[in-house]
């Protein structure tokens, strides 16, 4: 977080208050989902609680918390340190970084899990890190070929294989 | 089973060659990740989770303390050199290690940070040995309302005592207890919160979580900040590194000033090392005759910090493992990858398991004479570890945890998990949210219900056995002053600022 104070938007909220207040509402909404959801479940079971309690206060916590949050962040004339936002280009790496991993977690079981992992470095070298695609290929084969001799010959962990299982 | 008689069940454990190799690596590991900038302990020891799997529980548990005391080693040497804290608990050990750097002292103060780390380490490490065994004692009486009462406790202090943000702390819990109760409830055998999903009947794994909200996000921060390293020279003969017998004798009231202070602070849930090196450093600044001198590189304040720092990691192993209720979110994961390896830490383990808990304890005697030869003579060698470009290492880190995560349960539903968890620990972690009581609660989570619905079992329904119980009643006592301390504290403080406004006025 930068030192610096909270810049005021336009009505005069910043920018920490209106996430904050945003994910107050989130809370609120997780609670009332959880409270939905552990009212299907017995609340009392004999002489103690059910499987229900625990999860029925948990969701009543999250609400009350939420409001408790929200007025806080809203009501508070207490200042803040200003929520510092990452610049454009680090912004695009980190989105980057996520993309090449859910794509990751999406393809893997069908093209290998090793191959995926290969890809996944190429992927985050070349187009997170900018780098060369020459060294990036290199750097990429090398690792995936150390995490097979550590992964599946050392450890014999059976990982999927994905179409690369024919030749197995 | 006696003291003596532990620690040599102990030492038998822990010098066997496989658990002393683990060790070593752990201290390596640790001593990489504390001069890494932007990969913290707890992040490591998540990652690492899955590994530790085909390990014995003494083994894995042998292998995380060393990781545990080697970063605390390790991070005094980007704080001096680089003027770069791995942790909040190394910002006073900055104050002073980075300007002796610069006054040209870079050696002589790794040199004190490392021998002031021995010191305190192994004196923990003696009180962890002396304590441990009384505590276990102690919590011997303990029935279901006394270990609700101490969970709670546990997670009242870590929720007041983390973070900026009482509310916040308290949606961290609640958010992280909710996460335990996912899947079928142990006692009745219901499905609960599990939307319908297959993956989500066995319940979240806590690796999962772990390994998301930690290492991703940590990854995500570092990519955000930029991570640059600029290092500074280290000389390479051992003389260099060695301080004179002046800064030690200096030290020497410092030592035992700052080791007890570290070793109680980090036995309480949620105070842990930073708060212990911060109270350190002030108090040696306090006495100290030239307090001018602090800030400029005083040695003292370098040692106060280290030493509390370390000391603290002995304080924080006592009531993890004879109580069952860890103090930080490092401290959690061990308890975490115990709890997997089938042993329950608390009150029993040392009944149960002796070998678990003199086996770790005897290991960090060890680990400290590993750690000060690391830290010491190869200090110029450990160095180097930090001319690897980041990008490497995190590509790195997202593979070995994507595997790991995956082989928990061969389900890519995970991986998708771990990638939620590590955006919301990103969006946790910009809005200060805590991330440690989340993890704690995940991992207490179970035990305090158990704990709640057999007391109320006991019972036949009525919350007055909490109340009765004159020990549950003194920990949920104490718990509630310690979740509204912070507020307390405000107000005290607002009242007395009031009183002496009118005061100032009048002059």
């Amino acid at each position: 977080m930068s030192a610096g104070k909270s810049k005021e938007g336009h009505q005069g909220v910043t920018l920490e208050q209106r996430v904050n207040q945003i994910f107050s509402i989130l809370w609120v909404a997780v609670g009332v989902i959880v409270v939905t959801q552990a009212r299907d479940l017995e609340y009392a079971a004999e002489y103690g609680p059910g499987p229900g309690f625990l999860p029925y206060w948990m969701g009543v916590a999250f609400i009350l918390l939420g409001f408790a949050l929200l007025g806080q962040v809203t009501f508070s004339r207490q200042e803040r340190e200003a929520l510092s936002l990452p610049t454009k280009h680090a912004a695009w790496q980190m989105l980057l970084l996520m993309l090449g991993f859910f794509g990751f977690a999406l393809l893997g079981e069908r093209i290998g899990f090793l191959l995926g992992i290969g890809l996944l470095f190429l992927f985050l070298l070349v187009a997170v890190e900018r780098k060369g695609w020459k060294a990036s290929l290199t750097i990429s084969i090398i690792n995936t070929l150390a995490f097979w001799v550590i992964f599946e010959l050392g450890l014999t962990l059976r990982l999927p294989a994905g179409f690369l299982d024919l030749w197995r | 089973m006696d003291i003596v008689q532990g620690l040599m069940l102990g030492f038998s454990v822990a010098t066997t060659p496989a658990n002393l190799l683990w060790a070593l690596l752990g201290a390596w590991i640790g001593t990489f990740v504390g001069i890494m900038p932007g990969l913290g302990v707890s992040a490591t020891i998540a990652i690492l989770l899955p590994i530790t799997f085909g390990m014995s529980p003494a083994s894995s548990l042998i292998m995380m303390a060393a990781i545990y005391c080697g970063a605390k080693y390790g991070g005094a040497v980007t704080s001096i050199l680089m003027n770069l804290p791995g942790e909040s608990s190394s910002v006073p050990t900055c104050l002073e290690g980075y300007p002796l750097a610069l006054q040209g002292r870079a050696g002589p103060a790794l040199g004190l940070a490392a021998i002031s780390g021995f010191v305190a380490g192994t004196v923990s490490v003696v009180g962890l040995t002396l304590l441990g065994p009384l505590l276990a004692f102690l919590a011997m009486s303990f029935g279901p309302p006394e270990y609700f009462a101490m969970t709670f406790l546990g997670l009242c202090l870590v929720t007041s005592l983390t973070g900026k943000s009482l509310i916040k702390g308290s949606l961290s819990v609640v958010f992280g207890l909710t996460l335990s109760m996912v899947g079928a409830d142990h006692m009745s055998g219901s499905t609960r919160l599990a939307f319908g999903r297959l993956e989500l009947l066995d319940g979240i794994d806590f690796v999962v979580v772990a390994v998301g909200l930690f290492a991703l996000s940590e990854i995500l921060l570092n990519i955000e900040k930029q991570v640059k390293i600029k290092l500074m020279e280290v000389p390479r003969q051992l003389s260099k590194l060695l301080p004179t017998w002046r800064d030690i004798v200096q030290c020497i009231p410092t030592w035992v000033r700052s080791t007890p202070i570290g070793f109680i602070v980090g036995a309480l849930p949620g105070t842990g090392a930073s708060v212990a090196s911060f109270l350190s450093y002030g108090l040696a600044k306090a006495v100290s005759k030239t307090p001018e001198r602090f800030g400029k590189g005083a040695i003292e304040g370098l040692a106060a910090a280290e030493s509390a720092d370390n000391a603290a990691t002995g304080g924080s192993m006592a009531p993890m493992l004879t109580l069952g209720i860890p103090g930080s979110a490092s401290t959690a994961m061990m308890m975490g990858a115990l709890i997997m390896a089938g042993v329950r830490p608390g009150p029993m383990l040392l009944e149960k398991n002796p070998e678990i808990f003199w086996g770790v304890t005897a290991s960090m005697y060890i680990g400290n004479i590993i750690l000060i030869i690391i830290n010491l003579p190869l200090v110029p060698l450990i160095v180097q570890f930090l001319r690897m470009p980041y990008y490497i290492l995190y590509i790195v880190i997202i593979a070995i945890t994507s595997i790991g995560v995956y082989s928990l349960d061969n389900s890519m539903f995970d991986l998708w998990m771990m990638g939620f968890l590590g955006v919301a620990g990103y969006i946790f972690r910009k809005l200060d949210y805590p991330l440690a009581p989340c993890v704690l609660a995940m991992i207490l989570g179970p035990l305090v219900e158990r704990a709640m619905r057999q007391s109320l079992i006991m019972s036949r329904g009525g919350f007055d056995i909490f109340l009765t119980r004159p020990i549950a009643a003194v920990l949920l006592i104490m718990a509630i002053l310690a979740f509204f301390a912070p507020w307390i504290q405000q107000a005290l403080t607002k009242r007395g600022n009031r009183r002496r406004s009118p005061g100032r006025g009048k002059n």
